[in-house]
């Protein structure tokens, strides 16, 4: 079998990062609205989502440690990481810049991600939270920068409480995790500053 | 021919967009904290360009990090196409990433700015990028980074208001008329950097994405679409911009802000638009409609 560590990346890594930048900043300024990466080569552990590869490849270098939950936490995604981007493996989900969770796995509980302090609320985690899919789920309403007109979006599978701890999260802006919910190729993001209700829901 | 065989080799000389993969990731990773955090100054390991610091190192960094093949950049500098650290900021990306610029305010995907906002409102999916000198609001009130960092941290804003209340019991107006401070998404006192406070009310719902950045200070801050910005003010003294008497001079307009000129040395003088491509563009109308007529 192709061990997939050692295979190519992203076939041209300056303009393939610059991309996948890009579409993440239309996506972090858009909450909620769902963008895709097109095919930018390269061959990626399967059980990472295309997209958190991509996302991965393009931001993450040796500055930045990235936490798995235990469900990605494997030799070949660690390899992978390692060879690709430099990334170190954070222990725990405290030390990530980015952590790699699904939206199901108890481990990755949004309350234990690096917020930021009060003077620096930059100094947090961003967690990509990987969905069966993009829609579905409970639909949850967004407001806030960003969103001319409210937006409605239903990730899905998610843990029970995953929008109560997102809205905890939105709660103590500036400080909080920033998401970014992916399925497959696709991606949409749920920055700190994006509030978020629904009814009946919580 | 020479030229363009030169420029070409000049090229080879540098990655794409001038910055390296590396320092380009970490403006990135700023921009996207600067975004999730509206308002809000991320520091960022600012590197040395070829150009002094002052002169839009800033803005640069941030548009060597946008930047990809099918940009089309605009460059201005206090509003014209034509002045001379908006060209060479323009020629630099020309030479270093190839790509296509413009002086057209709608053709651009991204436009880099020293100390305007074009008169044409921007839309949705197009990026503005501020060059920025100071980019602490509260600086001129507090000189310590460590203090000014707390009281943005406990939106202390009280210090700015005192400012603007003495200004107004001196002078009976607010008097700062560029860099006038801002309240972000309701949370963060942000500097506008030196634009005219005539561009403020811009800022607010603006449709394009705003970023923000001080090379010599190495800061970078943002404000995402539709979010409100908000003039600071008292409910009996609201925020006014400047107004002119006459429209300009050129072409005529009533709506948009105007350089004073002098244009000869007996005390003449003339008021144009700021905005070199609005101003040419209503010019042209004009000739146009005089033509069809």
């Amino acid at each position: 079998m192709l061990d997939v560590a050692y295979v190519a990346g992203f076939s041209d890594p300056g303009a393939a990062s610059q991309m996948v930048f890009r579409l993440l900043l239309d996506g972090m300024a858009s909450p909620g609205s769902i963008l895709t990466i097109p095919d930018l080569g390269g061959v990626h552990p399967p059980a990472l989502d295309y997209a958190t590869a991509g996302i991965i490849l393009a931001i993450a270098d040796p500055e930045t440690p990235v936490w798995f939950s235990d469900a990605f936490r494997t030799d070949v995604v660690s390899k992978w990481l390692r060879f690709h981007s430099g990334a170190p493996a954070a222990a725990e989900p405290s030390e990530g810049t980015f952590a790699v969770t699904r939206g199901t796995d108890a481990d990755g509980v949004l309350g234990r991600f690096a917020i930021g302090d009060d003077r620096y609320p930059d100094r947090s985690a961003t967690v990509l939270v990987s969905c069966a899919s993009l829609a579905g789920g409970d639909p949850v309403v967004l407001t806030g920068p960003g969103i001319p007109a409210p937006r409605t979006v239903a990730p899905s599978a998610l843990r029970d409480g995953f929008w109560k701890e997102a809205k905890a999260n939105h709660a103590r802006f500036p400080l909080g995790v920033d998401l970014i919910f992916v399925s497959g190729a696709s991606f949409f993001c749920l920055p700190r500053s994006t509030n978020i209700s629904a009814e009946g829901a919580f | 021919m020479s030229i363009a065989k030169s420029s070409q080799a000049d090229r080879a000389d540098y990655n794409f967009a001038y910055l390296d993969e590396q320092t380009k990731r970490m403006v990135r990773r700023a921009l996207l904290k600067a975004v999730a955090i509206p308002g809000y100054q991320v520091p960022f390991g600012s590197r040395e360009m070829p150009l002094a610091r002052g002169w839009g190192t800033g803005g640069i960094q941030i548009t060597a990090a946008l930047l990809g093949p099918t940009d089309v950049l605009k460059v201005i500098d206090q509003g014209a196409d034509d002045t001379t650290n908006a060209v060479s900021i323009r020629r630099f990306f020309e030479r270093v990433a190839s790509v296509k610029t413009t002086t057209a305010t709608g053709d651009a995907t991204i436009i880099q700015t020293r100390h305007r906002i074009p008169e044409q409102p921007l839309q949705t999916g197009q990026i503005i990028v501020y060059q920025v000198p100071q980019p602490e609001p509260l600086r001129g009130l507090e000189p310590r980074e460590e203090e000014t960092r707390k009281m943005h941290a406990w939106a202390e804003y009280g210090l700015m208001q005192v400012r603007l209340y003495e200004e107004i019991t001196r002078y009976g107006q607010a008097a700062t008329t560029y860099a006038y401070p801002v309240l972000v998404n309701n949370r963060y006192v942000m500097s506008p950097t030196p634009i005219p406070k005539f561009d403020n009310p811009k800022m607010d719902m603006m449709p394009a994405l705003q970023l923000f950045g001080a090379g010599r200070e190495k800061r970078i801050y943002a404000v995402p679409p539709y979010t409100s910005v908000k003039s600071l003010d008292f409910d009996d003294h609201p925020f006014t911009i400047q107004q002119w008497e006459k429209p300009c001079a050129l072409c005529g307009s009533r709506s948009s802000y105007l350089d004073e000129v002098v244009v000869d040395d007996r005390g003449g003088r003339m008021f144009i638009c700021s905005d070199t491509d609005y101003c040419g563009g209503n010019v042209t109308d004009v000739a146009s409609e005089e033509a069809s007529a």
